[in-house]
């Protein structure tokens, strides 16, 4: 009896955040993310149709040596709380969780097999590399938003042109981002 | 139960994304009229294809029932037919029709019987006549309690009463062996003007059938030599080898009709 409520003592939740710092960057991100999403970058339409998705920038910098499982209700609640803001039903969340789950195959395609469960960074590999990454999982998610969003066969022309043209756009702007905000260290 | 759990755990990420996938699909079908409208669409035409698909064994179990419905209505229908048919000031003869099945049939005698599934009980009587939707079969002969048999036309000593649609001529109609598609009219004065593809159907001074059923069509014909009647061939409307359902038609006021005529001819 003693002994249990030794141990409940020495689990201090504070320390052990303030010790995990990534969950600290990781939920910063989420929370972060979704806001300049959601009330920012929603509003950049570009020739009216094109829409820059920045927030996919967490499914592509999560890290890659934690728990698949974990990422992948993890990105379905990023996708969640993009479509609750922005009002589109469960498109984002399909679109986020399909991305996440296929994200481990075009790691392996892009980065090699020795990339399994080791930790990547993201602003150290060549810029190549980093780009067809980056591409991929952004027209996978892409092609399930739109599919989606569209849900009908007839309209694949619409959403292969969204998925190319968005795709480029995200890629470029997330691509961007890294290079401007992400610590080379 | 082990092998369970280690194939959960080995497609756990599957399992989560399928899940989660299917959460989300259901979310949007819920988030748009347009969606809601397309999963909507879908599911109407998943399940109606399942219940097509499932559907049609309970159509074929359904089968005999079905017919016996149809059947039923046609009996009706028939009824209702035969008392339109009879325009005119007289008032109509109520007709009553029964629904029978030929069990056994032949053509290829010289005099042809057919069995019907329905007797006595069902109140076939001798004497009813016996038709079907392309026109007449025979004349019922013997009953018993269960079934009748019935003098098909195709009967050497059948003689119908028949008459030229077109100009009420009347003859008598006779087979005379050979083909069971082809009867004899005979006695129809060469006064008459007939012309090939005549409609010949049932006259009305028979108390066995009603007034202007149909039987056939004018095949050919020729005057009878030394006579002056033609001999005309009737190319029968119902292909007699070929029977399913029958009627029987009764006339309610035949007793009452042969007394009468039993009366005049004494």
């Amino acid at each position: 009896m003693l002994s249990k409520i030794q141990i409940v003592l020495k689990w201090n939740p504070l320390k052990t955040l303030v010790m995990n710092n990534r969950v600290f960057n990781i939920l910063a991100l989420f929370i972060g993310l979704v806001l300049a999403q959601g009330l920012i970058f929603d509003r950049f339409l570009i020739a009216q149709q094109y829409v820059p998705y920045i927030a996919l920038l967490f499914i592509v910098l999560y890290p890659t040596d934690l728990r698949q499982t974990v990422f992948l209700i993890i990105a379905f609640l990023y996708g969640l709380s993009l479509d609750i803001l922005s009002l589109s039903g469960g498109i984002q969340s399909g679109a986020c969780l399909t991305a996440a789950f296929l994200r481990p195959m075009v790691l392996r395609a892009v980065f090699g097999i020795s990339s399994d469960y080791s930790a990547i960074k993201f602003a150290k590999v060549p810029f190549a590399q980093w780009f067809v990454y980056c591409l991929l999982v952004v027209m996978v998610h892409h092609l399930v938003l739109f599919g989606l969003s569209a849900f009908s066969w007839s309209r694949w022309l619409w959403v292969l042109q969204q998925t190319i043209v968005n795709g480029l756009l995200t890629t470029a702007v997330v691509t961007l981002f890294v290079f401007l905000f992400v610590s080379k260290k | 139960m082990h092998q369970l759990i280690n194939a959960i755990i080995k497609f756990r990420n599957a399992l989560v994304f399928s899940v989660l996938f299917v959460f989300s699909l259901l979310l949007t079908s819920q988030s748009s009229g347009y969606h809601r409208d397309l999963f909507s669409k879908c599911s109407t035409r998943l399940s109606s294809w399942l219940h097509q698909s499932t559907g049609s064994l309970g159509y074929y179990m359904n089968l005999s029932k079905d017919n016996q419905r149809l059947t039923e209505e046609n009996e009706l229908l028939l009824q209702e037919l035969l008392l339109q048919k009879q325009a005119g000031d007289i008032p109509p003869i109520p007709y009553k029709v029964g629904a029978a099945r030929v069990l056994r049939n032949s053509f290829l005698l010289d005099h042809n019987y057919l069995t019907l599934n329905i007797g006595e009980t069902q109140g076939v009587r001798p004497e009813m006549g016996v038709v079907s939707a392309q026109g007449i079969v025979g004349v019922v002969r013997h009953t018993t309690s269960r079934y009748a048999q019935v003098m098909s036309v195709l009967n050497k000593d059948l003689q119908v009463n028949a008459k030229l649609k077109k100009t009420n001529h009347f003859g008598s109609l006779k087979w005379e062996g050979g083909s069971p598609a082809i009867l004899k009219l005979n006695d129809v004065p060469i006064s008459a003007s007939i012309a090939l593809g005549d409609t010949i159907t049932t006259g009305g001074m028979s108390t066995i059938f009603p007034d202007g059923i149909p039987i056939g069509t004018v095949g050919g014909f020729s005057q009878k030599p030394l006579t002056n009647f033609y001999d005309i061939d009737v190319t029968l409307f119902q292909d007699m080898t070929d029977l399913g359902v029958v009627y029987v038609i009764e006339n309610p006021d035949r007793v009452e009709m042969e007394s009468f005529k039993n009366a005049r001819d004494e």
